[in-house]
C-alpha cells in the first residue's frame, strides 16, 4: 500500500493531516502510533476510504483506492473500529455471516462455501462455540473478536484495525493481538492497526509508524527506530529502555516533559 | 433444525393473526355505520360475495373506497416509519415527528387550495418533491461529516412546529371551511372516489416494492454506519435512499389522514416486538400492522366513540401513540442508549 502526498482536514482550516507519504509493506503487520490527537486515527479514515483526502492518492497493488466501488474495495480491506452502534441483537454467526456481504449482490442467499468461510473465520477467532449468542449479551472483548471475525469473512487482502486493544483488560488486549498476529502469519493478510500503547506496537509489529501534528516523524522496522529519545520528542515521556529478555525491549514510562 | 422451524411457524402464525384481524376489521367497517340502510351478518356476508343484494352493494360502494384507502395509507405510514427509523438509526423516528408528514401535508393543503386543476397522479409527486425538499433542508442543518442520526430528529422536530404553524395560519385563512380543514388535518378519511383509490394504489404499491428490495441494504445499514460502509454500502446515499422513499410514502398518505401521528411508530413497535428486527419481517409486517392501526381506528372512530359524529383517525392514533412514544423515551432514557 502506497499513501502518496496525501493532505485531509475536514475544512480549508484545519488540516489534520500535511503532505503524508508512506510505504505500508505486503503481509506485515505496521502499527501507527502517536499522540492524541496527532491524526493517527484521520490516517486510518482516509486508508478505508471513510473519508476522501483533499490531494494525493492512496494506492493498493497500484491501483488508486479512490477508483475502487465499494464492494470492490469491500473484497480487499477490511477494517474494524474501535465503536459501533449498531444492532446488537443478533447472534454472532448471523453478525458474522454479513462480511460475506461485499461477495453477495442484493438478495442473493448464502452458499455452503460462504458457510465454511464463515465458520472457518468463527475458529479463527475462537468463537465456534459462542455461535449462536446475542452481541448484546457479550463483553467488550468477546465483542471485538467478531469484528474481526466478519472482517475474516470479507477475505481481505488487509485488515485495518483501529484501537483494537482499547477499553478491554489485560487478557483481551492480548488475545486479540495474539489473534491478529496469528491471522496474518497463517493467512498472509496484511495487518495495519492503530495502537496506543508503545509496547503492544513493539512486540507485536514488524513495522512501525509515528506520528505527530499530522505528519510522520519516522517510520521503519519497529526495534530500530524506537528509543528513548523519539518517546521525549513525540509523547514528551521521560522513560526508559528495558531489556527483558532477547530481541524484546521495554519502554518503562517514568515521568512526563515539559 | 428444529429452532429454524419454530421460528417459520411462529412467523406464519403471527402473518395470518394479522391478516386475518385486518379483513374481519374491514369487513365490520364495511358492515356497520351511521346509516339507514342495515342488513344482517348473514345478508352481508353473502352479498359481498355474490353481489346480488342491492343494500350490500350500496354499502360497499360508499364504505368500501374509505376501508381501502385506510389500508393503503396505514401501510404507507408503518413502511415510511420503518424507513425512517433505519435511516436515522432511532426507533422513535416517525414521519409525524421528524416533519415529514406536515411538510408533504402543507404541499397537499397548497396544492389543493391554489392549484387544484392538477392530476392525481401530480399530487402526491409534488408532495413528495416539497417534503424532500424540506427534508433536505433538514438535513442540511443536521449535516455534520455524516449524518447523525439524533440530529435529524431534534433539527425535524423544530421544523415540524415552524411548519405546523403554516398549515394551521392557512386552514384558518380558509374562512368558512376552516373547521373542515382542521378536521381534515387530523385525518378525516371521506369518501375517495375510484380514481384516487386506483393512484393511491399506484404510489403505494410503487414504495412499498422498492422498500421491499431495499430490505437487504436495510439489514446491513443497522449493522452500524462504519461497519456498513466497511462492508462496501455508501451509506450516506443509502440513508438518502431510504428517506426518499419514506417521504414518497408518507406523502401519499398525509392526502388523506393529514398529520396521523404515530402511526410509523406503532407498527414497527409491534412487528419488532413479535418478530425481531430484521428487516425482512419487520418491512412487511410493519405495512400490515399499519394498515390495521388506521382501520381500526378510523372505524373506532366512525362507529363507536362519538356517535353519529366521526373522530378523526389522527386524533385516536395520537392518543395510543402519544402514550406508547412516551413509555418508549422513559425506557430508551433508563437504558442510558437507544436500544430495544
Amino acid at each position: 500500500m502506497d499513501i502518496n502526498h496525501v493532505k485531509f482536514g475536514y475544512d480549508k482550516k484545519n488540516i489534520l493531516i500535511t503532505d503524508l507519504s508512506a510505504n505500508i509493506g505486503k503481509g506485515k503487520i505496521t502499527s501507527i502510533i502517536g499522540p492524541n490527537g496527532c491524526g493517527k486515527s484521520t490516517l486510518l479514515s482516509l486508508l478505508t476510504k471513510l473519508n476522501k483526502p483533499q490531494c494525493g492518492n492512496i494506492l493498493i497493488d497500484g491501483q488508486e483506492i479512490g477508483l475502487l466501488k465499494g464492494k470492490a474495495f469491500a473484497k480487499k480491506v477490511a477494517s474494524v473500529f474501535q465503536i459501533n452502534d449498531g444492532n446488537r441483537d443478533l447472534s454472532v454467526e448471523e453478525f458474522v455471516s454479513y462480511g460475506r456481504v461485499p461477495h453477495k449482490s442484493g438478495f442473493g442467499s448464502l452458499s455452503s462455501d460462504d458457510d465454511a468461510i464463515i465458520a472457518q473465520s468463527l475458529e479463527d477467532t475462537g468463537l465456534a462455540n459462542m455461535k449462536d449468542k446475542r452481541l448484546c449479551n457479550m463483553s467488550g472483548g468477546e465483542r471485538q473478536r467478531v469484528y474481526i471475525a466478519m472482517a475474516l469473512c470479507q477475505q481481505p487482502e488487509i485488515l485495518f484495525l483501529d484501537e483494537p486493544t482499547s477499553y478491554l483488560d489485560m487478557y483481551y488486549q492480548l488475545e486479540v493481538l495474539e489473534i491478529v498476529k496469528k491471522i496474518n502469519r497463517d493467512k498472509g493478510i496484511t495487518v495495519i492497526m492503530v495502537l496506543h500503547d508503545v509496547n503492544q506496537a513493539l512486540s507485536y509489529s514488524d513495522d512501525i509508524i509515528v506520528m505527530k501534528d499530522g505528519a510522520i516523524v519516522t517510520s521503519g522496522a519497529a526495534n530500530d527506530i524506537v528509543n528513548e529519545k523519539l518517546i521525549a520528542d513525540v509523547y514528551g515521556v521521560e522513560c526508559r529502555r528495558l531489556n527483558v529478555y532477547e530481541g524484546l525491549d521495554y519502554f518503562l514510562p517514568i515521568k512526563t516533559l515539559n | 433444525m428444529s429452532k429454524r422451524k419454530a421460528k417459520i411457524i411462529k412467523a406464519v402464525a403471527v402473518y395470518s393473526a394479522f391478516i386475518l384481524a385486518t379483513l374481519i376489521i374491514a369487513f365490520l367497517s364495511v358492515w356497520i355505520g351511521n346509516s339507514s340502510a342495515k342488513v344482517n351478518f348473514n345478508q352481508m356476508f353473502v352479498g359481498i360475495f355474490d353481489g346480488r343484494n342491492i343494500v350490500v352493494n350500496r354499502l360497499l360502494d360508499v364504505r368500501a373506497p374509505r376501508t381501502v384507502i385506510a389500508m393503503l395509507t396505514g401501510a404507507c405510514l408503518a413502511v415510511a416509519g420503518v424507513l425512517l427509523q433505519s435511516a436515522t438509526r432511532n426507533e422513535l423516528a416517525d414521519a409525524s415527528i421528524v416533519g415529514v408528514s406536515s411538510a408533504t401535508y402543507l404541499a397537499h393543503l397548497i396544492c389543493g387550495m391554489f392549484m387544484s386543476g392538477i392530476g392525481l397522479l401530480f399530487s402526491p409527486l409534488i408532495a413528495a418533491a416539497f417534503g424532500l425538499i424540506v427534508f433536505c433542508g433538514i438535513m442540511f442543518i443536521a449535516w455534520n461529516h455524516g449524518l447523525k442520526s439524533n440530529r435529524i430528529i431534534l433539527v425535524g422536530a423544530a421544523v415540524n412546529a415552524l411548519l405546523m404553524i403554516v398549515i394551521l395560519t392557512l386552514c384558518l385563512m380558509s374562512g368558512i371551511n376552516a373547521s373542515a380543514k382542521l378536521m381534515a388535518l387530523t385525518g378525516s378519511l371521506g369518501i375517495p372516489t375510484g380514481q384516487e383509490i386506483i393512484a393511491t394504489a399506484i404510489f403505494t404499491g410503487v414504495g412499498l416494492l422498492c422498500s421491499i428490495i431495499l430490505i437487504p441494504k436495510c439489514n446491513v445499514l443497522a449493522l452500524g454506519d462504519k461497519i456498513a460502509s466497511g462492508l462496501g454500502m455508501n451509506v450516506t446515499r443509502m440513508k438518502f435512499t431510504l428517506i426518499a422513499i419514506a417521504v414518497l410514502l408518507c406523502s401519499v398518505a398525509t392526502k388523506y389522514l393529514g398529520i396521523t401521528a404515530f402511526v410509523g411508530l406503532l407498527a414497527p413497535l409491534i412487528a419488532r416486538k413479535l418478530l425481531g428486527s430484521n428487516h425482512k419481517h419487520l418491512i412487511p409486517l410493519s405495512a400490515i400492522a399499519g394498515a390495521l392501526i388506521v382501520l381500526t381506528a378510523d372505524f373506532l372512530g366512525r362507529c363507536v366513540i362519538n356517535q353519529p359524529f366521526s373522530m378523526p383517525v389522527g386524533i385516536i392514533t395520537t392518543i395510543i401513540g402519544g402514550v406508547v412514544f412516551l413509555i418508549m423515551l422513559k425506557r430508551s432514557f433508563s437504558n442510558g442508549h437507544q436500544s430495544r
